[in-house]
């Protein structure tokens, strides 16, 4: 599984361009699901049949894009303009490699003379080392797209560090989730959605299109735990139940619920509690009519910079914790009320 | 001229009537089946053969509402939309349904500093004068809450340029009235939506409503190919043809339908450009995320000076658009085009 996720953490996917990751996602799950199916928005939606008489629907997501740039312009001397595609740090890319899809490989430059404090999107630019816009416009067009990609670093410990590694591991898991679960009663709909980076665009319409009894997202936050830091959460501390962030407060039975199943399978917990951050999560509580969400994340160093670092430790207890959780006999008197 | 008929219309977020029974008067004669939903928003539906389309465009313009009468009878307003409040002053607008003329000035400038007139105005300093010397005067033609739209006449100028108010999104409008009038067949309902300036909000319901398998929005854009801008702050550049859409505030364009709506024009040889800007927004933004989610493409008209009082087009951009999308509707009828 590493080296899946080696390969997926140095594929450049931005958001609305998730084909790369998807592709390999897609291939990962044959012969483990039902079907697989790409919606309109890129959400990638993978269904297992439950064998009971009247099976309810159970639903998991992981996200699969990450942020970057979007070429909007191609210059006499082949420097590329870029708008932004979610929230880029844009006085830390300077300097940075960027990646797009078809390989080409570019350097993120500013224009001389401005502070970094003033560094807008549009005083940057993307050199891919071309010699005219010729040469540009025959690797590049307007409209694609390149993001922050670095080579997966294993320290042997547990710890790894790449780009896009909490989302590109929270897809991951939950492949390996379906693996260990098996079959079961109910029907699982595993989502791997499209567009989290831009206000959660794939999860409110993927969520409206299965309509799902109960629902569980994976995904990255912010870990604290760095010199100086309020060290909130800790990367090897265990997967991080969320109580709430800035788009949804998690049902108090489904945080408890999943503490309950923690606790009953000696998994390390943390609780994750920010109210700054948007999630998956808060698209899926108001889908439809409202849908029953808990949500885990993968503490993460870094996150949103081109290397975050994460525990190995983590990803596997997040899986243990959601495979006891879809198989428990009790599930839906979590939402059953 | 239909542009003329559509742009002189006032039509408020949230009070299209009046351009809306403009819009109704002119696909009268083309026996679609029409209606109004609950926001306003105008559907007209053609029953053909195909999959499931919805084209739409906002007949609601950047306007005004008068907030406050002050006791020497000038008028307070906010914005309906955004608009740059230093586009404004000294800019003539007509008031509310008797469309009583109305003066934008700056409040008290002479009493403002060498160093306050280098501040732009913002729109709380501003107010419109109808000439009512106290505001019982005034209450005789205007009342809060009343809306005011520019009062710019359209006309032809140049080579062959429009200037008029609202061209965002009346051009859009009129070019799909001609779709219509120049496509046949096909299961299509074109959507005159309410409310997109202030948040596209008759879009989602209809999008909703509707529940189509793929979605075409008609919408003027930014096109800053004046005075010595970069290349790269441009966003189109007139005359180069219909823009495509790549990306902006709140859609990512849907990359398969693009590129068939691409490779449709350079087979059909209608000139388009790329929209090349990743901000702003239409009701792309809605549409796109309407129920488990519709492929849309917005297709736009390059308009100089949106959201200011007089915008400008090129006709010949205005031409190629409806041709394309006229293209566009034939071949999702035919199958070129597919969801």
């Amino acid at each position: 599984m590493k080296q899946l996720l080696a390969s997926l953490s140095e594929t450049s996917a931005t958001s609305g361009r998730e084909e790369a990751v998807a592709t390999v996602l897609i291939d990962a799950l044959q012969g483990l699901v039902d079907t697989v199916k790409t919606d309109a928005l890129g959400n990638v939606i993978a269904i297992s049949r439950g064998t009971g008489e009247s099976p309810r629907k159970i639903m998991l997501t992981a996200p699969m894009d990450q942020s970057g740039f979007m070429v909007i312009d191609i210059e006499e001397h082949g420097y590329l303009r870029v708008g932004t595609i979610g929230t880029v740090a844009l006085s830390r890319s300077i300097g940075m490699r960027v990646a797009f899809a078809n390989g080409t490989q570019g350097i993120v430059g500013v224009e001389p003379g401005i502070e970094t404090k003033d560094i807008q999107a549009s005083r940057l630019f993307v050199d891919i080392g071309a010699l005219s816009k010729e040469e540009a416009a025959g690797k590049v067009r307007i409209g694609d797209t390149c993001a922050f990609v670095t080579p997966f670093v294993d320290f042997d410990n547990g710890r790894v560090a790449g780009s896009a590694l909490s989302s590109r591991a929270a897809c991951l898991a939950l492949i390996e989730v379906v693996r260990r679960a098996g079959t079961l009663k109910d029907d699982l709909y595993v989502v791997f959605t499209a567009q989290k980076e831009v206000e959660q665009r794939g999860a409110g319409p993927a969520t409206y299109g299965i309509h799902p009894d109960v629902a569980w997202t994976l995904a990255g936050t912010d870990a604290g735990d760095v010199p100086e830091g309020k060290r909130a959460l800790g990367v090897g501390a265990g997967p991080c139940i969320k109580i709430m962030d800035g788009s949804v407060i998690i049902p108090v039975h489904m945080r408890e619920w999943l503490s309950e199943v923690a606790e009953q399978y000696r998994i390390p917990v943390q609780w994750e509690i920010r109210p700054r951050v948007r999630s998956d999560a808060g698209a899926v509580l108001l889908a439809q009519g409202g849908t029953a969400v808990g949500a885990v994340s993968i503490p993460a160093r870094y996150m949103g910079s081109s290397s975050e670092m994460i525990d190995l430790g983590d990803v596997e207890a997040a899986i243990r914790l959601f495979v006891h959780t879809i198989q428990s006999d009790t599930l839906f008197s979590v939402v059953d009320r | 001229m239909l542009l003329k008929r559509l742009t002189e219309a006032a039509g408020p977020p949230g009070g299209e009537d009046e351009i809306r029974s403009v819009i109704r008067e002119e696909i009268e004669p083309l026996s679609l089946s029409v209606r109004t939903d609950v926001l306003g928003n105008l559907l007209a539906v053609r029953n053909g053969a195909g999959p499931n389309v919805l084209v739409a465009a906002h007949m609601d313009e950047v306007s005004f509402m008068i907030v406050h009468i002050e006791e020497d009878g000038l008028l307070k307003f906010r914005p309906m939309g955004g608009v740059d409040p230093r586009v404004l002053v000294a800019k003539p607008v007509r008031v509310g349904v008797n469309k009583q003329w109305g003066g934008i000035g700056a409040k008290a400038i002479h009493l403002q500093s060498v160093e306050d007139r280098r501040r732009p105005v913002t729109m709380d300093q501003l107010r419109i004068d109808v000439g009512a010397s106290s505001r019982q005067q005034a209450e005789q033609t205007v009342k809060v809450g009343d809306a005011v739209v520019f009062a710019t006449e359209c006309e032809l100028i140049g080579d062959g340029c429009v200037k008029a108010k609202s061209l965002d999104d009346r051009a859009g409008c009129a070019v799909m009235i001609e779709a219509a009038r120049r496509t046949k067949g096909g299961n299509v309902t074109f959507a005159w939506t309410v409310q997109e300036e202030i948040g596209l909000r008759g879009a989602g319901a209809a999008a909703y409503a509707v529940n189509p398998q793929i979605a075409i929005v008609v919408e003027s854009t930014i096109c800053f190919d004046v005075a010595d801008t970069a290349s790269h702050a441009e966003g189109t550049k007139m005359r180069s043809g219909p823009a495509l859409s790549v990306m902006d505030s709140h859609t990512l364009a849907h990359r398969g339908l693009l590129q068939q709506v691409v490779e449709l024009a350079q087979a059909e040889k209608i000139p388009f450009q790329f929209r090349r800007a990743t901000v702003g927004g239409n009701d792309a933004g809605a549409i796109h995320l309407a129920r488990e989610g519709i492929p849309t493409v917005s297709i736009s008209i390059p308009t100089r000076y949106i959201h200011a009082p007089t915008q400008v087009l090129a006709l010949e951009d205005y031409e190629n658009t409806i041709r394309l999308v006229a293209a566009v509707l034939d071949g999702i009828r035919d199958g070129r085009i597919h969801p």
